[in-house]
């Protein structure tokens, strides 16, 4: 289609999901800057390139199609209200997490920075320092109430983090890489590593599960190879890439790559049925790998409560998904009602 | 059988074991009243919908049955967003409390006279032993739609102890409902005795 006709849709789109009910009003903002800039682009077309008319299209349905995701009321809102936890430590700017739901396996995260892309395309537009960043992630639909299924979610943010950083980047600078695969395969690393100073080793034990024997591509390392990395760097083994990406973290004033979760002992709720009032930031990180561990031993010992043969591990795999989501939705429930003690 | 009073309630929260009384988020103390506990609306919604449908089939041999699901629609709210309840509308939610029930407790679960004057009426009563979100079927009998507010005070739940104790996850038989988080659509149609009930009406 043509930019200009492309345009017109997405401000329609973008229109539509301003008249829905969203939950956060940053998002709404957000929206309504974006149409701001349609509009402006949509006035100004005679004066501006093709180019960055089609290159701002390609942004704004970007943005469009995560926005609309946001606020389809089937977003994972519990793994997001995590993940928005993290962004604030490594992002001066700030960022919003959004979510597309997809129909296939994926999970996958869409970089995009329209307001630099404004900002430098289009100088006539004033964005009044308006500039946060939406952390585009892509959740199988089928998992959107699954939040185990969905730790691969951390990974995604990790690229994330390098991107909007530049770690690799960096570490290209400091260590050249020898191939373009092996870049690639820094990049996928450090998500790697990213994801597993959240949530620990579960994090590469869905991998295991996934993919467990896939061998080394152009995209992506070997299993083998990225399940050693992390387990050395939880082990605290400065082994292979771990001290090239804490000395570009270092140079670009970024915390270190560390342990950022405490085990949540949910064994004694979760055998009751019960959820497990998570008490701090660490913990609500730290009950994925928990509750993943609590999971497995569930499914492979049967022990009580789950020994009859009733539940099932379908029942098994739904209570747990449950009192996971549910232990981290009346975390958020209890931050925001001690928010609203005071004006 | 014995309505639980503060004192008891108290107690029970305070304890573990089969005695133990477990609600998560308790938001504010004051929830626990003299006879009664007040529990809050959930996030999580099934709006009945119109259909092309006659009717709710609730026999799965019968030609026009359909999930029941499909006569609902599901919609969210935020804590503190509002959820509009049109008159002689059903929509089903849950509490957003998580609730554990003591063995050998049950629970009656009314709207609060504040919501009952709205034209909001409720009347659940809660297995021994339960675990999950109390699942609520609200009912505007009302003439105008009422706005309710996610987190409010809107059902109370009187709670009676009784010289048994019900094993209610610990059932050779599954449970329909046990750990639920949010609605469900009825079950009706997975009674076994509508097969039989069936069976009866063909032979006839």
């Amino acid at each position: 289609m043509r930019p200009r006709l492309d345009l017109f849709l997405i401000r329609d789109s973008l229109r539509d999901c301003q008249e829905t009910t969203y939950f956060s009003g940053k998002l709404h903002k957000f929206t309504a800057q974006l149409l701001d800039v349609i509009e402006y682009v949509l006035q100004n077309e005679k004066s501006l390139s093709e180019d960055i008319v089609r290159a701002f299209a390609s942004h704004a349905l970007g943005a469009n199609r995560y926005l609309t995701g946001s606020t389809t009321k089937e977003s994972p809102y519990e793994i997001e209200y995590c993940l928005q936890s993290v962004v604030p430590k490594w992002s001066k700017r700030d960022c919003y997490i959004t979510t597309a739901l997809t129909d296939g396996r994926d999970f996958h995260f869409e970089p995009t920075d329209p307001w630099a892309f404004v900002k430098t395309a289009l100088p006539g537009f004033d964005t009044n320092g308006f500039d946060p960043l939406l952390v585009q992630l892509g959740v199988p639909r089928v998992y959107s109430h699954k939040p185990l299924y969905c730790i691969p979610l951390y990974h995604e943010l990790g690229h994330f983090v390098d991107v909007s950083n530049g770690v690799t980047n960096l570490s290209v600078l400091i260590q050249a890489p020898n191939s373009t695969p092996e870049y690639r395969h820094r990049m996928e690393h450090f998500a790697d590593l990213f994801a597993a100073s959240y949530i620990g080793r579960c994090s590469i034990r869905a991998l295991e599960i996934i993919a467990p024997g896939n061998q080394s591509s152009a995209t992506h390392p070997a299993t083998a190879d990225r399940v050693k990395l992390v387990d050395d760097f939880l082990a605290d083994r400065q082994t292979g890439l771990i001290p090239l990406f804490q000395t570009c973290l270092q140079h670009l004033k970024l915390p270190p790559l560390q342990r950022e979760f405490d085990p949540a002992p949910v064994k004694t709720a979760f055998d009751d049925i019960r959820t497990y009032p998570i008490a701090t930031t660490r913990e609500l990180h730290g009950i994925f790998g928990s509750a993943w561990n609590y999971f497995e031993d569930s499914l492979d010992n049967r022990s009580p409560p789950w020994v009859a043969s009733a539940p099932t591990d379908a029942d098994i795999e739904r209570i747990i998904n449950d009192l996971t989501e549910k232990s981290i939705r009346n975390a958020s429930i209890r931050e925001r009602w001690n928010s609203g003690a005071t004006p | 059988m014995a309505l639980l009073h503060k004192d008891e309630l108290q107690r029970r929260l305070g304890v573990t074991g089969e005695e133990s009384l477990f609600i998560d988020p308790l938001l504010d103390q004051s929830q626990i009243g003299e006879v009664t506990v007040d529990l809050r609306l959930g996030c999580d919604f099934l709006v009945s919908i119109l259909t092309r449908r006659p009717y709710i089939s609730t026999v799965k041999a019968d030609p026009a049955f359909r999930g029941i699901a499909s006569y609902f629609q599901t919609t969210r709210r935020e804590f503190g967003d509002s959820f509009v309840l049109y008159p002689n509308q059903l929509a089903l939610t849950t509490t957003l409390e998580f609730v554990a029930l003591p063995s050998d407790v049950y629970a009656d679960v009314l709207t609060r006279s504040s919501y009952t004057r709205l034209g909001i009426h409720l009347n659940t009563m809660i297995q021994p032993g339960y675990r999950g979100c109390f699942p609520i079927e609200l009912f505007n009998e009302s003439n105008n739609p009422v706005e309710l507010v996610v987190g409010a005070r809107i059902f109370q739940a009187r709670l009676f102890a009784g010289p048994f104790k019900s094993s209610y996850h610990g059932a050779t038989t599954p449970r329909k409902y046990l750990g639920n988080v949010r609605p469900t659509a009825s079950r009706a149609a997975d009674d076994p005795d509508l097969d039989r009930l069936a069976r009866i009406k063909e032979k006839r």
